[in-house]
């Protein structure tokens, strides 16, 4: 309020040194007015000054002399030098704040990193290795016949660097809010029962519990997508094997999904963050689990850009999780109205507050 | 060079079916396995000479497999395949003989082989 080179506080500022005017309008004529519209009859003020660092001054008005004498100038520098060490330590911690969110932002980033180079690496393995072998074959042998597995091994991991980098892509998409394109009459009791097939292995049993059939108007490259992503998270999470159970199923004009493991389970800590980018759980043993942090970010937006929402909830480590999927069957009529465009920033912080509803 | 196989270790069946024929063709004989627990049981059965090994997979990873081995009394030169940027730490981790960083050249595969190979012979 006080510009810092004029009035009486200013001049504490100014002059570093702690100011007792008995009469304002007397030591300050030029700013009479604005003491005598403020009550301010008599003035201390002192400089707040941490480390040479000109934070700001401490003044205290007084609407009739004299209540202030010599000696308090000696306290409200005092006390300007305690407001300064509390403001200090307010900047420290802040300072401290942002250096730790930056820190933990650059972890992220690297941890990210070093997934997604794990991840092109492995298909990229093949490719490389089944190429150098086909090469060498070749000219070891030139008649010898075209091995087509071994051609067909490099199509197949080549495709499948595909798709990381459009997985890759797909996070910048979400962001954007593009993720759904065309939505069309989709039965989703095929696309489930099909998913658990998919699935299914020696190790991991996918139990289908359906309809006979649920259709809504979906885009179907997007909830194949989502479907494979919550089941593959399902295999993944449960080294030890065991059952998932898929259950779907209507509830007046919403279709709701269920996917519940008996795997490695969800700290309470990590639910309110799990669809979160590139966030991954606590107990998520880098060694055991590649990954790369995107997928439940990448179901996030594909639900959410149906209308629909995505939940987790999990009795504790060790003990599985359910994610729990509803999607209206309808397109919202203004889908396409530019309001409807959410914000960026919205991606994580409309999330509902999964852990509370969750416990 | 010897009747034992080759043991290759790798979760990933592409890269799995790709060494075993680099090594094939090599003239090695070659043993697979899909995780540390289908390891485990070809070594029982095939007595391997030289264990290729993953390290992130399901069911049982390269540190849990190396662990049951030691606990079995049984001691094999092993080869740390992995794509992990702690390659090197991860093969010092469980006594490795040598490892290779994937992607790796199809060259690089052998000479590790090899230096085991030469290195148990000599």
């Amino acid at each position: 309020v006080v510009p810092a080179d004029h009035m009486i506080p200013g001049r504490a500022f100014a002059s570093q040194q702690p100011v007792l005017s008995v009469n304002a309008m007397r030591d300050d004529p030029e700013h009479a007015a604005r003491y005598r519209a403020s009550n301010a009859t008599t003035i201390l003020a002192a400089p707040i000054t941490a480390a040479e660092q000109r934070l700001g001054v401490l003044a205290i008005f007084g609407e009739r002399a004299p209540i202030f004498a010599e000696d308090d100038l000696e306290l409200v520098a005092l006390l300007g030098a305690q407001a300064a060490v509390i403001l200090e330590s307010h900047f420290l911690i802040d300072e401290a704040a942002d250096v730790r969110a930056r820190e933990e932002a650059a972890r992220l980033k690297d941890d990210f990193l070093s997934a997604a180079a794990h991840d092109l690496k492995t298909p990229l393995t093949a490719v490389v290795a089944q190429a150098q072998l086909l090469e060498r074959r070749a000219r070891r042998n030139p008649e010898a016949p075209i091995d087509v597995q071994g051609v067909e091994r490099i199509v197949k991991e080549a495709q499948r660097l595909k798709g990381l980098v459009e997985e890759l892509l797909d996070v910048t998409r979400a962001e954007q809010g593009k993720l759904v394109h065309r939505r069309e009459p989709v039965d989703l009791v095929p696309l489930v029962r099909e998913a658990c097939e998919r699935h299914s292995s020696t190790w991991h049993t996918f139990t289908p519990v359906v309809e006979e059939s649920l259709t809504g108007e979906y885009d179907r490259q997007r909830i194949l997508q989502l479907l494979d992503n919550l089941l593959e998270n399902a295999v993944k999470y449960s080294p030890d094997g065991g059952e998932v159970r898929v259950a779907l199923w209507r509830e007046n004009d919403t279709a709701h999904l269920t996917v519940t493991d008996n795997g490695i389970g969800i700290p309470a800590a990590d639910l309110p963050r799990l669809f979160d980018r590139f966030h991954r759980g606590g107990n998520v043993d880098d060694r055991r689990f590649a990954g790369l942090g995107l997928g439940l970010f990448i179901c996030h937006g594909i639900v959410e850009q149906h209308g629909g929402s995505i939940s987790a909830t999990s009795p504790g480590p060790g003990r599985g999780s359910t994610f729990h999927v509803v999607l209206p069957c309808h397109a919202p009529a203004v889908e396409t109205a530019p309001a409807v465009v959410r914000p960026i920033s919205s991606a994580t912080s409309s999330i509902p507050a999964v852990g509370e509803q969750a416990l | 060079v010897t009747e034992h196989p080759i043991l290759v270790v790798d979760d990933d069946p592409s890269i799995l079916r790709t060494v075993a024929e680099i090594l094939e063709m090599e003239e090695y004989a070659v043993e697979t396995a899909a995780n540390g627990a289908e390891a485990l049981q070809a070594v029982d059965r095939v007595h391997p000479w030289l264990v290729l090994l993953d390290m992130r997979m399901p069911v049982l990873d390269g540190w849990g497999f190396v662990r049951a081995l030691q606990g079995r009394g049984v001691t094999l030169p092993i080869v740390v395949m992995t794509a992990a940027r702690d390659a090197r730490r991860w093969a010092e981790e469980v006594g490795a003989a040598d490892y290779v960083a994937k992607p790796f050249e199809l060259s690089d595969l052998l000479a590790a082989v090899e230096r085991v190979r030469d290195g148990a012979a000599g």
